[in-house]
């Protein structure tokens, strides 16, 4: 009798931490595991652009990455309402230029805004480069962007080689496209935060 | 222990009786909890439910820890549109969650991981079921021994009084060596005091005593009855998660890419999802390739009728209704197309045939057959047609 007591009391004391542990793990799950995706290598370097029809802004044009075979291309998610956006324009602007000649394209894509606001944007930084749009997203979570702006580099087999996460210039662009040209593994580069959409 | 007969007296009815009864509800109560986990487990979920069940797994990327499903921003809506798609083609819950994985990482997914630290994480109900089912245990015991107590003092009662009291003396002893705790002993003192007053007033059927009996018999049912729903769950959940974590043979939708899908699957899912339109299109073209013309047909109008945007789907109506003689309609069909998307290589190779061959006249098929020869990537048996239509364009043309 005594040692089933015992037993007994051993039983309801499991029981009872058993209970308090999983009110401790449901408060861990309700809060989701937050991650910071800028600490996180995007899964897609090494693999092959996505398959993927775009149109550019005055609709005159179809763009599949498939066209780019053999060149370098930079893909910059950008859009009018994002400040770090209209900072690193010129010097993709400038890579264009400067870099056309090596067999480098620069590729913009419009992320979650309108034409108009677009097409205002380009008129006061200039146009260079060929720009798509992106309806309804469907190209930006092909790349797995998680907000903008986000600049992907693509490299002549047409495999996706690195990422700067956050506002690019002319250092961090060259940094990637250098070596790529000379048929070298560059890293990624995270630079500052991602806005994810208008609001902020 | 005392020794007792079972012979056939009031009280071994009694516990026949009493053991068929809990022999019968524990058969009901199983019977009912096979019948509602066998059908729980084996219903194939709804493409509905499939998506919804998704979708509360999948991780906005753009927003602060919310699942698709919850989330209003656009790239959760589109990622729940890819969901519904990728459903809609049959694809398993394992194929779409590794595209979302593929490109944003495991993070996309809201499930705490099946590995290392988490997994203590997925066997807690399971602990707490065979804790629960430890305590049941304890019970039933307790009550098999009042059961036999009952038996033994309706048989013998003079013997249970003697028994009860012996038992008292013995507790007595084991308080005096601090065999046993004080609080103990009061509980046990309680009971075997009570036990000496039912067997002392024992001899017909006390209330007490039935009382008692029926009370933990009850306590004995509600028991069985909780431990076999909680068992029904953790088989649900069990069965849930395998199937989630596309384990071998108890997924419940079966995975394969496109290129395994039938003509007829495609068109049992078109039957119930009639707007997808990728899919209709995906479809209308395999039957195109497949020179099936007459199954194409209404297809592709339906993929117009809802977008009429798509100028593959007018040249290739254009061609296939060609196929039957309709030489009209078909220019019309495939004129269409180039109003879409003008210098359509494609729409002007039909509509050059259909000029040439179809309406005898080479002066308007002659640009557009001309047109089509100008691009490099032709394949090498189109560009054969296309010289040798331009040949016979010209050669009708000098006549």
């Amino acid at each position: 009798m005594t040692r089933s007591a015992k037993a007994g009391r051993l039983a309801r004391w499991i029981a009872l931490v058993a209970a308090a542990a999983t009110v401790v793990v449901a408060f861990v799950l309700g809060d989701r595991f937050g991650i910071d995706p800028s600490q996180v290598d995007s899964p897609l370097i090494g693999q092959p652009a996505p398959v993927v029809s775009m149109t550019n802004i005055d609709g005159s044009d179809e763009i599949a990455f498939e066209d780019f075979d053999g060149s370098v291309v930079v893909v910059n998610f950008f859009a009018s309402w994002c400040i770090p956006c209209r900072n690193e324009h010129d010097d993709l602007v400038a890579v264009q230029s400067e870099y056309v000649e090596q067999g480098v394209v620069v590729l913009g894509i419009v992320y979650q805004d309108s034409l108009a606001n677009v097409d205002r944007f380009l008129d006061e930084l200039g146009r260079s480069y060929e720009v798509v749009l992106d309806p309804g997203s469907r190209t930006a979570i092909e790349f797995g962007v998680f907000g903008i702006p986000e600049t992907f580099f693509i490299d002549r087999e047409g495999k996706i080689a690195a990422k700067i996460f956050g506002e690019a210039d002319w250092e961090s662009l060259t940094a990637i496209i250098d070596p790529l040209l000379a048929g070298e593994q560059p890293d990624s580069i995270t630079t500052g935060t991602v806005q994810p959409g208008p609001e902020g | 222990m005392l020794d007792v007969e079972m012979s056939s007296s009031p009280a071994t009815d009694v516990t026949r009786r009493s053991l068929i009864r809990r022999v019968v509800a524990a058969l009901i109560t199983s019977t009912l909890f096979a019948v509602i986990v066998i059908g729980l487990a084996t219903a194939p979920p709804s493409g509905e439910d499939r998506v919804a069940a998704l979708a509360q797994r999948l991780r906005c990327p753009v927003c602060q820890n919310e699942a698709i499903a919850d989330s209003p921003s656009e790239t959760a809506q589109q990622m729940m549109e890819i969901v519904r798609e990728k459903v809609a083609l049959g694809e398993s819950d394992q194929m779409i969650v590794d595209y979302f994985v593929a490109r944003y990482g495991q993070w996309v997914l809201l499930d705490p991981p099946l590995s290392g630290w988490f997994l203590p994480l997925w066997g807690l109900p399971v602990i707490v079921l065979v804790l629960g089912l430890v305590v049941i245990a304890r019970r039933r015991r307790a009550a098999a021994t009042e059961d036999t107590m009952e038996s033994i003092r309706e048989a013998r009662p003079e013997e249970a009084q003697r028994q009860a009291e012996l038992d008292l003396d013995e507790l007595a002893a084991q308080v005096e060596t601090k065999e046993i705790s004080a609080d103990v002993a009061a509980d046990l003192s309680a009971r075997y005091s009570a036990e000496k007053e039912a067997a002392a007033r024992a001899g017909g059927r006390s209330n007490r005593v039935d009382d008692r009996t029926t009370r933990s018999r009850a306590r004995l049912l509600t028991g069985w009855t909780m431990a076999v729903l909680a068992i029904g769950v953790v088989i649900v959940m069990v069965v849930q998660a395998v199937e989630v974590r596309g384990g071998a043979a108890a997924t419940v939708a079966a995975g394969r890419s496109l290129e395994d899908v039938t003509n007829e699957e495609m068109e049992a899912v078109l039957a119930e999802n009639p707007d997808v339109v990728e899919m209709r299109e995906a479809l209308a073209d395999r039957y195109f390739v497949e020179s099936e013309y007459e199954a194409a047909i209404p297809h592709y109008l339906e993929v117009l009728q809802q977008d009429p945007q798509q100028s593959s789907a007018w040249a290739r109506l254009g061609w296939s209704v060609y196929q039957f003689g309709e030489v009209d309609l078909a220019i019309e069909y495939v004129r269409r197309s180039l109003e879409v998307e003008p210098g359509r290589p494609e729409s002007q190779l039909y509509l050059g045939s259909i000029y040439l061959y179809g309406h005898s006249d080479p002066q308007a098929a002659l640009p557009l057959l001309e047109s089509v020869a100008m691009r490099q990537d032709l394949p090498p048996d189109i560009r054969a047609s296309v010289e040798q239509a331009i040949a016979t364009a010209r050669s009708a043309i000098d006549e």
